[in-house]
């Protein structure tokens, strides 16, 4: 059964709009990755699930946390779900909490918010939620400010809020990439175990490859505001069919460990995405796909297709992926 | 991207996504409404200061005891006061000798304050605490007690309301400078300036000062508004311009004695003292938002 | 301890640019004590080298970079450019060091003046070391078709730019001055996968068209091993290990370089074959 259901979600700012038709869903325990460059719409998708977009975007569509459809709730009723249903961990560890709080002090206020428990249980509470996302000395790590911690530590202090009231979905929005790679490893770690503990649904935004094929057993491909692939990481990200995909796996392959260092050119997409609002009519990577032609005027629809869901006039087939497809090499 | 050229993945790769330089000033100036209203109100009262030096309808100075507290008659657009002299005029008259003294003060302000400001940014250190103490000290001295000082010394009249203005404003520009100069210097561009072997008095023209010029106008703007309140209050107690020289401050003053007679004398210097407050304080907030965010994208 | 065995070409090389005993310290706070953010940094690099500096945050590599391009004087130690010592020195003697040492930094909308255009941006080097005055508009064009993109350029403002094109015309500034070095300080890390691949092919192109010698400072152990034929690693400001590419990357002989080796996430399904 679904915890966490999107249909049809298009979110505009006026005319112009910034996701278009997106649908998905989470089970419970489910791992779902959101992988895409900057622009591709994947942070607007999670603000809008959490119900943070400002007024000035226009929501369309329906997003349905434990059966009710949040677009349709008053702002009430969705602060009761923030924190409560769904928790949410952000990108900039600095940012994400209050400086003149202490950190138990921040993680209490939630346990407050949603169960009502008073000062004395909230601060346990706080200080248990500590211990579970490793910090040695939990009492103490509580009366700390966030000026004293790391960037590691606050992210993890940022997790510890997100699931303190036990939520069914937990969003994560790049929450490794502010962070050395030391610690991003026991980051991942903790959340895996976290998450499974919890039996809590992730949905992880990364334009890490890696980590979402760590992390994530389902992968959905976003580009100009839509979805143009998703299916299971190791059958999208093994053989990617539709071209933007197999660029971006393309070019991390590439710059990874376990490259072949003799290649001296990167292989990678053409262009840049485009700014809000700019992209192409038809389908939004046609002017940097080298697979395009007329017929990608037209959107092509998202449709079932080889185990996955796909959105392409021209996917790349089996014989073709084993030449790289979609990419190209050539110089700037 | 017409449907039937398609440009070839290597054409995409840069030019196309260029964005355009936004609207230009005059055009962000006027969909800002706090800029172009500000900006009518200061036009107005500049040009009755520049038109009043040629003309005004009758002499602000002409006495003619017969006409003496007449409300909005004959040619009197605004009535005459206590002497028959029309208020109108003086007005307009009021407005050359504000003017004057608060671009003057601000002025004095701003060519002391940014100078010691942008010092105490580059220099840092004992020469930043010197000149910043000195000017916590003069900012402790509020105008007022200044020109009182200065009256009692030099005798009452607008240059010593101006240069007591004047005075008092110097800490803020040199705190506003000071502040504005650091967050310049410490950015990236500036470093990148010393990696390829500019000197600081060269980062100081050719990078500090473009990238504070818009914080410091707008403070201007705002000191503008706040020496003319401050100048209208000295001639008000009679501290800066001598009667019988027009000024609204004055016209303040004594328009309280006819309150019942002719509540006109008392309500237009109120109101347009008002109005000229208003009119730089809203010009001020307009180029706050005129000026910075474009550049900062 | 530093771990350091500097490889020291047999081809007999020039050695470029040279830290000896390189320390630095300072107080948090005035009456505090002091913290070491770099201690006994030894580097030699050679005329041609790509050298990688890696480190996570905290570990000293942009204060060592900042040392090496004497933004900044270190505690202890010296830097030397070519035999000469450029550490502690006033900027006129500078003079000749800045024009052919130069920096790329990691924030593209930051190292850019945002009041300037970008033909002046790129004409400033020249006129700040004075250069090329006269013919500083064809040399402007030739900068930016260096880095691909278009001679119209010139006339607009960095924010009308994307991260990407801001960091190519922050590389081209650096051309100007014809550089011998060019020290890199994590210049792709905001910038996304396929725009940072663009931008590394045309850093490896333009060290080769022009002959560079290229320091790169990143976090990231991937790119440094693509970039780069020498790895120096950084951890609480000394150096852990200093060899080739291949040899760290394959036999990490310190443990801090193979923790850092076990945490890069990495894809479990096979790569695609290149084309």
């Amino acid at each position: 059964m679904s915890v966490l259901s999107v249909t049809d979600l298009t979110i505009s700012i006026g005319e112009t709009p910034v996701v278009s038709d997106v649908s998905f869903e989470l089970d419970r325990g489910e791992r779902v990755g959101l992988i895409g460059e900057s622009g591709s719409g994947k942070s607007m998708t999670a603000f809008a699930v959490m119900g943070l977009l400002p007024d000035t975007m226009t929501v369309s569509g329906q997003i349905r946390l434990d059966g009710s459809n949040t677009l349709e709730m008053t702002e009430k009723q969705r602060c009761e779900l923030r924190g409560n249903r769904v928790g949410m961990v952000f990108q900039e560890p600095m940012t994400a909490l209050n400086p003149t709080m202490r950190v138990g002090a921040q993680i209490a206020e939630v346990v407050r918010i949603h169960r009502g428990l008073r000062r004395r249980a909230a601060w346990q509470h706080a200080v248990d939620l500590l211990a579970r996302v490793e910090f040695p000395d939990p009492a103490a790590q509580a009366r700390r400010y966030p000026h004293q911690l790391s960037g590691g530590q606050r992210q993890r202090v940022a997790l510890a809020i997100a699931i303190a009231c036990d939520p069914a979905v937990i969003l994560a929005d790049e929450p490794t990439t502010a962070l050395d790679v030391t610690v991003q490893a026991q980051m991942l770690d903790l959340m895996s175990r976290l998450v499974d503990e919890q039996g809590a649904a992730l949905l992880l935004i990364s334009h890490d490859l890696a980590v979402v094929d760590r992390m994530c057993s389902r992968v959905v491909t976003m580009y100009g505001g839509r979805i143009v692939e998703s299916g299971e990481t190791r059958k999208i990200f093994g053989e990617p069919r539709h071209p933007y995909t197999a660029g971006l796996r393309s070019t991390s392959a590439a710059v990874s460990l376990d490259s072949d260092r003799t290649l001296s050119e990167l292989p990678f997409i053409p262009g840049q995405v485009p700014g809000a609002g700019r992209f192409p009519p038809g389908c939004p990577f046609r002017t940097r796909c080298t697979r395009a032609s007329e017929e990608c005027a037209t959107m092509p629809p998202l449709a079932a297709a080889d185990e996955r869901l796909l959105a392409c006039w021209h996917p790349i087939t089996p014989t073709a992926s084993l030449a790289a497809a979609g990419t190209d090499g050539s110089s700037t | 991207m017409s449907a039937t050229t398609l440009p070839s993945p290597a054409e995409a790769t840069e030019p196309a996504v260029r964005r355009p330089a936004g609207a230009s000033l005059p055009r962000r100036w006027v969909r800002n409404p706090s800029a172009l209203i500000g900006g009518i109100i200061v036009a107005v009262i500049l040009a009755a200061a520049l038109v009043s030096l040629v003309w005004t309808p009758y002499d602000p100075l002409g006495i003619a005891p017969s006409l003496a507290l007449k409300g909005p008659s004959g040619g009197h657009v605004l009535g005459t006061d206590e002497y028959g002299r029309d208020v109108l005029s003086r007005l307009m008259a009021g407005s050359r000798i504000t003017t004057y003294a608060s671009v003057a003060a601000v002025l004095i302000g701003l060519v002391v304050g940014v100078p010691a400001g942008l010092v105490a940014a580059v220099r840092g250190g004992v020469i930043s605490e010197i000149i910043m103490r000195t000017a916590d000290i003069l900012f402790a001295f509020p105008a007022l007690l200044a020109a009182i000082a200065m009256t009692a010394a030099l005798g009452a009249s607008t240059t010593v309301a101006m240069v007591s203005i004047g005075i008092a404003f110097i800490p803020q520009f040199a705190r506003v400078t000071r502040s504005a100069a650091l967050g310049v210097i410490g950015s990236e561009f500036v470093l990148a300036a010393r990696t390829y072997g500019r000197r600081r008095l060269a980062i100081v023209r050719r990078h500090v000062l473009p990238n504070i010029a818009a914080v410091i106008l707008v403070q201007a703007t705002l000191m503008l508004s706040l020496a003319i309140l401050t100048e209208s209050a000295l001639d008000y107690l009679g501290l800066g311009t001598a009667p019988p020289t027009a000024s609204w401050g004055q016209m303040l003053s004594t328009g309280q004695n006819y309150i019942s007679v002719d509540l006109g004398l008392e309500i237009w210097p109120a109101l347009t003292v008002f109005v000229a407050v208003l009119g730089f304080n809203l010009l001020s907030d307009g180029l706050r938002e005129v000026l910075d965010p474009r550049l900062r994208r | 301890m530093t771990d350091s065995n500097s490889p020291a070409p047999a081809d007999g090389r020039a050695v470029v640019l040279e830290a000896r005993g390189l320390g630095k310290s300072y107080r948090a706070r005035p009456a505090g004590a002091p913290v070491a953010a770099l201690r006994d940094v030894n580097l030699t690099v050679f005329e041609g080298e790509t050298v990688g500096i890696v480190g996570e945050s905290g570990s000293g590599k942009s204060t060592l970079a900042r040392m090496l391009i004497a933004l900044d004087t270190p505690t202890a130690g010296e830097v030397r450019y070519r035999g000469r010592l450029v550490s502690h020195q006033s900027e006129r003697r500078l003079k000749e060091f800045r024009r052919k040492v130069q920096m790329v930094f990691q924030d593209p909308m930051g190292s850019l003046d945002p009041r300037m255009r970008v033909g002046e941006i790129l004409a400033e080097p020249l006129r700040a070391l004075g250069l090329n005055r006269a013919d500083e508009k064809a040399t402007v064009a030739e900068l930016l078709a260096a880095v691909a993109l278009p001679a119209e350029a010139s006339r607009s403002f960095p924010h009308q730019f994307s991260g990407g094109q801001r960091q190519r015309i922050a590389i081209a500034r650096t051309l100007g001055p014809r550089p011998d070095v060019l020290i890199a300080d994590e210049p792709v890390s905001a910038l996304d996968v396929s725009v940072r691949a663009q931008v590394l092919n045309l850093l490896t192109q333009l060290v080769r068209d022009y002959r560079l010698t290229l320091l790169f400072i990143s976090h990231d152990m991937a790119v440094v091993r693509h970039l780069c034929d020498r790895v120096v690693v950084i951890f609480r400001g000394q150096v852990v290990e200093d060899g080739a590419t291949e040899q760290v990357y394959e036999n990490p002989q310190h443990e801090y370089t193979r923790s850092l080796l076990n945490a890069v996430p990495r894809m479990s399904a096979p790569a695609l074959a290149e084309s």
